[in-house]
């Protein structure tokens, strides 16, 4: 039985913004949910029906089976973390962690056999008498993970806990996080706007766009198969490179034209495309930089250098294609100290193989094909 | 790229720019502070001449309050003054400040308890009229009082609550309540979102978001509330006047006003009663002190 089940959910704020539409989830037990999507596209709101912070307009909301639409948050038996922590300042670490079990009620002994291994699990056990005042941002989100923890509830939310932490902070969290949620197994529904906090912690990635969910997969599945132009140019970074041109066959040759590019697909192109108006997708790793002399062809996209982004583990290599921006990924040793060689505005090869391209309508929405 | 030479030679410089610019900013933060400390004299001095003028004035002997001597040394100081008010009359100072406390104590109450809740409300439901509510609320507080006694005198007649302290008690909350509710509001404003939320997910009803959450987060708006009701009170004078006429009744206001006669104003005995008056206040407000400490809804939230 699914843990949670989100039927024909939508919110409509004022009567006339309308916020989400449509949304049909079905979420296992245990399984981490992270539901990811450009700022304002309704994932906090989607986050806070689940809470009970909001009403739906329309639909039904199921935890255990158990239709929970119209009842209060505290009837739930969820869990939230928010972005900003949200902590008690007039309270305690220990207070703060405690609060909601003292107002369920669970007896003394229990609560403090709780509190302990919470605390333990966070390493925050020397931090329990003071107040939130007293302690740095990433300990905040400490404590309000464990306030959330100690409740042991049916489902865990997180809007976005990690965005106010600094780069290095928040990636040691999301480890942590990860590791937490492997050893606690609870279900657990975590939004954020970063793409690669979505793809790092999640067991399922629902994306969002608009209101509306644009595909559910596993962070592999989304990577390599998204559903469509907004979710393929969303995830991933850098952003896959996208084309719009025309498919022309030719006798035997299959030719994409974009711009001043005629590109000719060679091997493992076998996708059973019809001739006509195409966006092609390319990530930039699957563009790495060909040696002028052997990849000078049909195969090939020609491309004039404008950018050299220097990782350490690789170069991205921002080039021009008749006006849009292309980005190669090169992480192999000796193309590197090829390209720090190069000047901007020097020609580049860019081969092309079929297995790797990611073809989608030509339309407003770009559905996969 | 960059040499050591160049750390160097930049380092050198910036130092130097710095030690100049801290050397002015220095010399301008201090000649700031001189003239925010010569302001906050001259303020201080109009503001505590008068209160120091009355002490002076309470230790006097009444042929003594006239003497143009300015010569505050020269003297002849006693306490007199403030023994006599405390017993004239078997002692009806007393019974004044009896009244007049309870008046002020309890329309502090009163008056917190009903601001709160409909602050409460303010800040955080909307529902229709809620504007149109907070402009009436300072409204009423841009009248002039006096314009007020005479239907409050109407209400309060009509009431059969004339020359009683409940009645006093309900005209000084009426009174009161419109401040408080705009302030308390300001405080609850300052208090997160979020926080609510957090403890509506823990299991806190709209009650006890507002007892266990709201209300300790404000306190120091409560505190400050609290002392603006007992001070209106404290010191009220038109609507005491107005509706006591039993001297058994009296605030402290009106009965310091029984030292003024036709002819001969005992200044002497009505500023050893004015420093009576003073000093309860004083203990309420330095009781409430603690309280009015701001910041305690620090670490909430991120920043
Ligand atoms: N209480 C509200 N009233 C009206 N509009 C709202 C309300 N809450 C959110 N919205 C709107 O709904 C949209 C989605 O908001 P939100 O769910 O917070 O987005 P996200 O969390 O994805 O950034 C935004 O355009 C926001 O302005
Ligand atoms: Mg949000």
């Amino acid at each position: 039985m699914s843990n949670l089940s989100l039927k024909n959910l939508s919110k409509v704020f004022d009567a006339k913004t309308v916020v989400l539409r449509g949304i049909n989830l079905e979420i296992t037990q245990g399984e981490f949910v992270v539901l990811v999507g450009p700022s304002g596209c309704g994932k906090s709101t989607l986050l806070r029906l689940i809470a009970g912070l909001e009403q739906p307009t329309e639909g039904e909301i199921f935890i255990d089976g158990v239709s929970v639409a119209h009842k209060p948050p505290v009837e739930r038996d969820i869990a939230m973390v928010f972005q900003d922590y949200a902590l008690y300042p007039h309270m305690t670490v220990a207070e703060n962690m405690t609060f909601g079990l003292k107002i369920r009620k669970v007896p003394k002994a229990v609560i403090a056999e709780k509190l302990k291994t919470a605390s333990k699990i966070l390493g925050i056990e020397s931090l329990l008498d003071r107040k939130p005042s007293q302690l740095s941002g990433g300990q905040r989100q400490r404590v309000a993970i464990g306030r959330a923890i100690v409740r042991e509830p049916k489902l865990f939310l997180f809007d976005e806990p990690l965005s106010n932490l600094d780069a290095k902070l928040r990636a040691d969290m999301r480890i942590d996080l990860s590791a937490l949620h492997q050893r606690v197994g609870q279900t657990s529904i975590y939004v954020t706007h970063d793409q690669q906090e979505a793809m790092t912690l999640a067991d399922r990635i629902v994306v969002l766009d608009k209101g509306e969910i644009q595909q559910v997969g596993t962070p592999i599945e989304v990577y390599n198969k998204p559903a469509n132009v907004g979710v393929a140019t969303f995830i991933g970074s850098p952003t896959m490179n996208l084309f719009t041109g025309e498919l022309l066959f030719e006798g035997n040759k299959k030719t994409f034209r974009f711009g001043d590019n005629a590109l000719e697909m060679g091997d493992g192109f076998d996708t059973p495309l019809k001739p006509g108006s195409y966006k092609l997708g390319i990530r930039a790793e699957d563009l790495t930089l060909g040696i002028p002399e052997n990849e000078k062809n049909e195969t090939s996209i020609r491309a004039k250098l404008l950018v050299k982004e220097v990782h350490g583990h690789e170069i991205q290599v921002v080039a021009e294609v008749g006006g849009a921006r292309i980005i190669s990924r090169v992480s192999e040793r000796d193309l590197m100290s090829r390209i720090t060689g190069m000047h901007k505005g020097s020609e580049i090869y860019l081969p092309v193989h079929g297995g790797n391209l990611h073809w989608f309508e030509n339309t407003q929405h770009g559905a996969r094909i | 790229m960059c040499s050591p030479i160049y750390i160097h030679a930049w380092s050198k410089v910036a130092c130097e720019c710095g030690v100049k610019e801290r050397f002015l900013l220095e010399q301008k933060k201090k000649s700031v502070l001189l003239f925010n400390y010569i302001i906050l004299l001259v303020f201080s001095f109009i503001a505590l001449f008068p209160l120091a003028w009355i002490l002076i004035t309470a230790l006097k002997k009444k042929e003594d309050v006239f003497s143009s001597s300015l010569n505050i040394l020269s003297g002849n100081y006693s306490f007199e003054n403030f023994v006599y008010v405390l017993t004239q009359n078997d002692g009806i100072f007393l019974i004044w400040l009896k009244n007049s406390f309870i008046i002020a104590i309890l329309t502090a109450l009163i008056c917190v308890s009903l601001a709160s809740g409909a602050a409460f409300a303010f800040s955080r439901f909307r529902f229709p009229g809620r504007k149109q509510g907070l402009y009436l609320f300072m409204l009423v507080q841009m009248f002039p009082g006096v314009i007020l006694i005479i239907p409050l005198y109407y209400i309060i007649r009509s009431l059969g609550l004339l020359n009683s302290i409940s009645g006093l008690i309900l005209a000084y909350c009426a009174s009161a309540l419109p401040f408080s509710v705009i302030m308390l509001k300001g405080f609850f404003d300052t208090v997160p979102k979020s926080l609510e939320e957090a403890a509506v997910i823990d299991g806190l009803s709209q009650w006890g978001v507002f007892t266990r959450i709201m209300m300790p987060l404000a306190l120091p708006g409560i505190a400050v509330t609290l002392f603006f009701a007992f001070i209106t009170a404290w010191n009220e004078f038109m609507i005491a006047m107005t509706f006591m006429n039993e001297e058994s009744q009296f605030t402290l206001p009106i009965g310091i006003q029984t030292f003024i006669h036709e002819y001969n104003t005992q200044w002497h005995l009505m500023s050893a009663a004015g420093i009576l008056i003073t000093l309860p206040a004083l203990v309420v407000f330095i009781k409430l002190q603690p309280l009015i400490i701001s910041g305690l809804t620090k670490g909430a939230t991120k920043s």
